[in-house]
């Protein structure tokens, strides 16, 4: 391993060992078919810095195996941050950024080869002035330094301190920051506010929080970019189950999140098949953006409409709208957890009160089949089901028939 | 724009520390070795510290006669040390806080006040995001009422009493709608993004002792103030020792059907858990460890995946399976066995 530094160059190299060994975590070396076994190491090595306290590796027949122990209610922010602040830099990266922030510092304004001149008193090898000018215009990019014609020259300031900075609003910011850097997307911006103060999160903890996705924040910011501008895009989707790489082209318009997986999904609209479709995030990659669509208000109107009629992801097949009814048993006086549970859950089912302690769901939607794993969540209180989707309504039913045999008839099997 | 930059590295940050530090006070080799270790990892400080200390980065410290090493930057000495080698926001910084500005959750921080003045500061900023570029499909419907002018005071004054570290007199609405008063010491804030609820997580106080863990859910609280108790001494605010894990994690096998290990997977990732291949059945076992306040929610989501997973224990949590199991086919088929 002579060759393994810490640090990378790109992000997508560590993207889809990181989401492995944290979701699966139980995969060993040969297992990572991919790449060779040398990658497999330098990747485990990486990660188990990232994650250093979290890791823990078991030796089995089938090899070493490296799994990640983390229970979120127990952590205050996302280790899986450290991936986003692994870039690799070269010496002089690091030097002009520290000697940069000096000189430039208390209003100074420097032209590129003022500030070469400058170095030279502090650095035995100065950089040439290219280097220096080509690192100043990176950072005005950034918003870390602006720029005004000085003769022929430009010189180089820092940014002046952003207004909020000095009001103490800021510090009732920071405290939002928190929260808003674990909670909201890209919350590894936040992360990086608070380490701009050497601040962490001390006011909050987590309950249902899926920290791998994060993984996806820069394709997903490439997509917003483009859906701001209205533009189609072409991407590869990684297709987990055959394992194909496919090169797409379609019309970004939603991102879908599910709060119970924490997985996020794009909904496009693809013109040749005249459809809306949603992509794993986790699958897509080097996304570009194409022409401007015209009609993208108008596409987008028919996304929000037919929103309600989605129960999760599909927009379902031939057929239009399935409806599903269920009739449940529910002890109004002790289970109006029960009702509430359906209330909330139910997205936009109806809730009608048959009888005493019966209830009855009906929910119209694009594709009951995505409904099947919450109506199996009911076991025990569901006395009847209809779906006018029949195959639906069999898969539930002979599953909840699987399970009586599972549970009940085959107790002695393990 | 791009997350992926080294000036948001956790090298850079690490450099920086240390650099601030030598500022203060000039320090001994091995007082920056230690501030390294501190400031990285165990991997990065191995290749800060040589670079640091006599490598290409050598140029930022100055070896002083006795030996210490100072920061070789700013001299003359006039920099303020709150400023010291701190970026100007970026401009990716500042487009994130403009995009959380109509979030009712970033809201319920701040007064109109407030708001009013966060929105003109950032007004020519363009949003990083916006709220209606995402769609949350599972969400529960039952969230908090964060627009509720009494849930926000309550919020902004449990905030208060938090960071400052303050007991909290609060009145509080039972699940069976009993008033309740109640004297706590508030130790974090739990959300969920799925429940779309704060919680506080804290230890009531009684006769001025600690005496017992609970859980407020923010929206039953009714009105709350800071109170003038005094803190008990060494009381340890951490909130982690409370948060226990069943005895027992519930063992399933996953079989190899319908995509049930993956969807497994990333249903229980927030959960701690141990899977293991086993090559003879062609499954795998997998260990969920939950806490026992948990326990329902776990069950009725082991239940949703149906005959693709198998629990297998503990046993009173498989008893409590087979009980809706054989109930539900009572149920459908009204014969009891």
């Amino acid at each position: 391993m002579s060759d393994y530094q810490e640090l990378i160059k790109n992000f997508e190299r560590i993207r889809d060992y990181m989401r492995q060994f944290f979701l699966y975590g139980f995969k060993v070396r040969r297992e990572f078919g991919e790449k060779s076994g040398r990658t497999y190491d330098n990747e485990r090595r990486r990660i188990e810095s990232y994650l250093s306290g979290y890791i823990h590796a078991d030796y089995t027949s089938r090899g070493k195996q490296v799994s990640v122990h983390m229970d979120s209610k127990q952590i205050s922010t996302n280790p899986l941050y450290a991936a986003w602040k692994s870039k690799s830099f070269t010496d002089n990266d690091l030097l002009l950024h520290f000697f940069l922030l000096d000189l430039l510092g208390k209003g100074r304004a420097l032209t590129a080869s003022a500030l070469c001149d400058l170095l030279a008193e502090h650095m035995e090898s100065v950089p040439d002035l290219q280097t220096v000018r080509n690192k100043c215009r990176e950072y005005e990019s950034l918003g870390i330094l602006k720029s005004e014609k000085m003769g022929k020259a430009y010189a180089y300031r820092l940014a002046p301190p952003f207004e909020l900075e000095l009001s103490p609003l800021y510090g009732d910011l920071l405290e939002a920051v928190k929260f808003c850097s674990e909670a909201m997307p890209f919350g590894i911006v936040g992360s990086t506010l608070l380490d701009r103060e050497f601040l962490c999160n001390d006011l909050f903890c987590w309950k249902h929080y899926f920290l791998v996705h994060t993984l996806e924040d820069q394709v997903l910011l490439h997509i917003l970019e483009a859906m701001r501008e209205q533009r189609l895009i072409t991407f590869e989707n990684h297709s987990v189950r055959s394992g194909n790489r496919t090169q797409m082209t379609g019309l970004p318009l939603k991102i879908f999140v599910s709060t119970q997986t924490g997985r996020r999904y794009l909904c496009l609209y693809f013109f040749p098949r005249r459809r809306f479709n949603c992509l794993r995030l986790d699958c897509i990659s080097q996304v570009k953006p194409l022409e401007v669509c015209p009609e993208y208000a108008l596409y987008k109107d028919k996304l929000e409409k037919n929103l309600s009629a989605c129960w999760g992801v599909s927009f379902g097949g031939r057929s239009r709208m399935e409806t599903l009814c269920m009739k449940l048993y529910i002890e109004e006086d002790r289970e109006d957890y029960i009702l509430n549970r359906l209330k909330r859950e139910g997205r936009s089912g109806e809730i009608l009160r048959v009888r005493e302690n019966v209830f009855l769901y009906t929910g119209v939607f694009f594709d009951t089949n995505e409904m099947l794993s919450w109506v199996k969540s009911f076991t025990g209180r569901i006395l009847d089901l209809q779906c006018t989707n029949e195959a639906a309504l069999k898969k539930v039913t002979r599953d909840l028939e699987l399970m009586y045999d599972m549970y009940l008839k085959a107790e002695s099997e393990e | 724009m791009e997350l992926f930059e080294e000036i948001y590295g956790s090298y850079f940050q690490a450099v920086r520390r240390v650099l601030m530090d030598a500022k203060r006070t000039p320090l001994t080799q091995k007082e920056l070795e230690e501030e390294i270790r501190n400031a990285s990892s165990l991997e990065s400080s191995l290749v800060i510290l040589p670079k640091l200390l006599a490598g290409a980065w050598s140029p930022l410290l100055l070896r002083e006669e006795t030996g210490c090493f100072s920061c070789a930057l700013d001299r003359e000495g006039t920099a303020d040390m709150e400023g010291f080698l701190k970026l100007p926001l970026t401009k990716l910084q500042k487009s994130w806080i403009k995009a959380l500005l109509p979030d009712p959750r970033f809201r319920i921080f701040f007064s109109e006040e407030a708001l009013a003045t966060l929105t003109k500061a950032l007004e020519d900023i363009p949003a990083l995001y916006d709220l209606a570029d995402f769609h949350y499909f599972d969400r529960y419907t039952d969230g908090d009422p964060y627009e509720d002018p009494l849930y926000r005071e309550c919020f902004q004054t449990a905030l208060k009493a938090m960071a400052g570290h303050k007991p909290l007199l609060v009145a509080y609405e039972s699940r069976k709608g009993t008033p309740l008063t109640r004297e706590v010491l508030p130790c974090r804030f739990q959300y969920s993004p799925k429940d779309d609820k704060f919680r506080i997580l804290s230890v009531s106080l009684s006769h001025g002792r600690p005496k017992q863990f609970h859980v407020l859910n923010m929206a039953r609280i009714r009105g709350c103030h800071i109170s003038k108790t005094p803190v008990p001494k060494n009381f340890d605010w951490d909130v982690s020792r409370f948060q226990s894990q069943a005895r027992e994690p519930v063992q399933i096998r996953i079989y190899h059907e319908r995509n049930a290990l993956e969807r497994c997977m990333l249903r229980f990732a927030h959960y701690e858990k141990q899977t293991t291949y086993e090559p003879k059945s062609d499954t795998w076992l997998c260990s969920i460890y939950y806490d026992p306040a948990d326990e329902t929610e776990l069950l009725i989501e082991l239940l949703s995946f149906g005959p693709v997973i198998r629990i297998l224990g503990p046993e009173a949590f498989l008893l409590e399976v087979r009980r809706r199991v054989k109930r539900q086919h009572e149920l459908f088929y009204s014969y009891v066995e």
